[in-house]
């Protein structure tokens, strides 16, 4: 019993050291390529800024329907419902903060999260570890070109300013879709919320908001170009690099979004 | 008048892997100045790719120096080994392309990313370097859709407009057939004797090799020797030598 709590124990400090050294590495992996990123002089190269432009209209804007759709599911089935059994319990300021607050500030920002890392993340690990696959990334590293700052930085950028404007689209929907569904479907009396929904954001909230939803867009392409990267020789690390990054990045998102809660509530 | 420093100066080199083996008993000695050619050839195994990576300093060597453009390449940082590469270009035996962009752009792009000219004037000298270089084809399809021989014609293009100073090749001859070895030889021999390139090649294809009149590497079980050109290979006496000669099907009657 003794020696099966030892290895229990010695297995769960052994995992948290790997978790730690993967976050470093993934942290250095990311301030490194954003290091490398030469800004504006890299923006007037046309096959940089066509991939920021793509990464932006892959992950933002192909992504829209699907977030418009999860946004109107969750207004209706999440928003409607809190409404709906809050009445009973809060003043109107409270509801539309609980609204703000759940739907808005946590669920926007996970939910758009994972159709990203799902969608966008998974994608990221595919086409760029079949560029490292085919030889494509030494290929241009042998002509001088620092990967760093042509591959992995617009897609770092591209992905956080889609998770962000994803985010802020989806916690829209969710909380004035839902108000506005829980008016029409349980009673018009929920309208009268949509006003003072609109107040319920107060800048440091869409400040803290933003702030997260960009750490998280460089989770999810951070970790798809780590991952990619890892890629060597043979094609059947393409699916297993794939599957880690996505596995991680869920992790890592949910931890940070965590800490984020946890900071929020001790501020 | 004092004689040009050569652009490539190794010093009992030895290759990463073959530090412990028979081949570090004989390091390499090698300079290399513009406007020569020389040929690595030899059994497999004994280290010539990775000899040509540590010439061009992709990899350290694993005993002994390297200088390269008056620069030792063990002593470069990131940005002084990516500085490099723009002036001795490099191409693996693979001659990867970007598969996302077409032909013509996968030819640009370097030039763009250094920055050596205006788009307008960066493609309209890739259309002239690929004219050069008897590229045919259609400058609009993907990598996917050319053949071989394409393929590595615009790899070599896509080195050559970063105007470099020294080629390292693998293996250039690689899946193409007669006619177009033949074609991707004339093309080295025009980059030596008018651009004044200094090119290094790994090749198997010991027709061309004797053809060409280079200087020949021969990187052997026992380290690596170097030779004057064909008939001093042909005609030496070491053994490994001949057995190579013998099995890559030149006799004694044919070698020269």
């Amino acid at each position: 019993m003794l020696a099966r709590s030892d290895s229990l124990v010695r297995w769960w400090g052994r995992t948290t050291i790997d978790i730690a050294l993967y976050v470093v590495d993934l942290t250095v992996f990311i301030m490194l390529a954003l290091r490398a990123w030469r800004g504006w002089h890299a923006l007037s190269l046309r096959s940089t800024r066509m991939t920021i432009v793509n990464q932006i209209i892959f992950t933002g804007v192909d992504a829209l329907p699907v977030i418009l759709l999860l946004g109107l599911a969750v207004g209706i089935s999440m928003t409607a419902q809190l409404l709906n059994l809050a009445v009973d319990f809060g003043t109107d300021k409270e509801m539309v903060d609980l609204v703000a607050a759940i739907i808005g500030m946590e669920l926007g920002s996970l939910i758009t999260a994972i159709v990203l890392i799902g969608r966008s993340g998974s994608a990221i690990v595919v086409d760029l570890g079949n560029m490292k696959l085919h030889k494509e990334v030494e290929g241009l590293e042998l002509l001088g070109i620092d990967i760093n700052d042509m591959i992995v930085a617009p897609r770092l950028i591209g992905a956080s300013v889609s998770q962000m404007a994803l985010s802020v689209f989806f916690a829209g929907v969710a909380t004035f879709g839902g108000v506005a569904a829980a008016g029409l479907l349980l009673s018009g009396s929920y309208l009268r919320l949509i006003t003072p929904l609109m107040s319920a954001f107060t800048p440091a909230q869409i400040l803290v908001f933003l702030l997260k939803n960009l750490l998280f867009g460089l989770i999810i392409a951070g970790t798809a170009c780590f991952h990619a990267l890892k890629v060597g020789v043979s094609p059947t690390e393409v699916p297993q690099e794939t599957q880690r990054a996505i596995v991680n990045a869920l992790l890592l998102v949910f931890i940070l979004d965590g800490l984020f809660a946890l900071a929020l509530a001790f501020a | 008048m004092n004689a040009p420093a050569p652009i490539i100066t190794a010093r009992g080199v030895v290759a990463e892997g073959m530090l412990g083996t028979a081949v570090a008993e004989r390091p390499l000695e090698l300079a290399v100045g513009r406007g020569e050619m020389v040929c690595l050839i030899g059994p497999k195994g004994t280290g010539k790719t990775q000899l040509l990576r540590a010439l061009a300093g992709l990899e350290p060597p694993a005993a002994g120096s390297v200088d390269l453009l008056g620069r030792r390449t063990a002593a470069l940082d990131a940005e002084g080994w990516l500085d490099l590469r723009r002036r001795a270009a490099f191409i693996t035996s693979d001659a990867p392309l970007l598969s996302v962009v077409d032909a013509v752009v996968n030819v640009t792009l370097p030039a763009m990313y250094h920055r050596i000219g205006e788009p307008a004037m960066v493609r309209a000298e890739a259309i002239a370097l690929l004219d050069k270089l008897g590229w045919r084809g259609d400058l609009r399809l993907l990598p996917a859709f050319l053949d071989e021989h394409q393929r590595r014609l615009l790899a070599l293009a896509r080195c050559l407009i970063l105007k470099p100073v020294v080629l390292f090749v693998d293996e250039p001859f690689r899946m193409i057939d007669v006619s177009g070895w033949r074609h991707f030889g004339a093309v080295f021999e025009g980059l030596v004797r008018d651009d004044r390139l200094a090119v290094l090649m790994v090749t198997h294809n010991l027709p061309y090799v004797r053809e060409s009149g280079a200087r020949i590497l021969f990187c052997g079980t026992r380290g690596s020797r170097l030779f004057a050109d064909w008939r001093t290979l042909a005609t030496d006496a070491d053994p490994e030598v001949a057995a190579f000669l013998a099995e890559s099907g030149f006799h004694a009657a044919t070698v020269i």
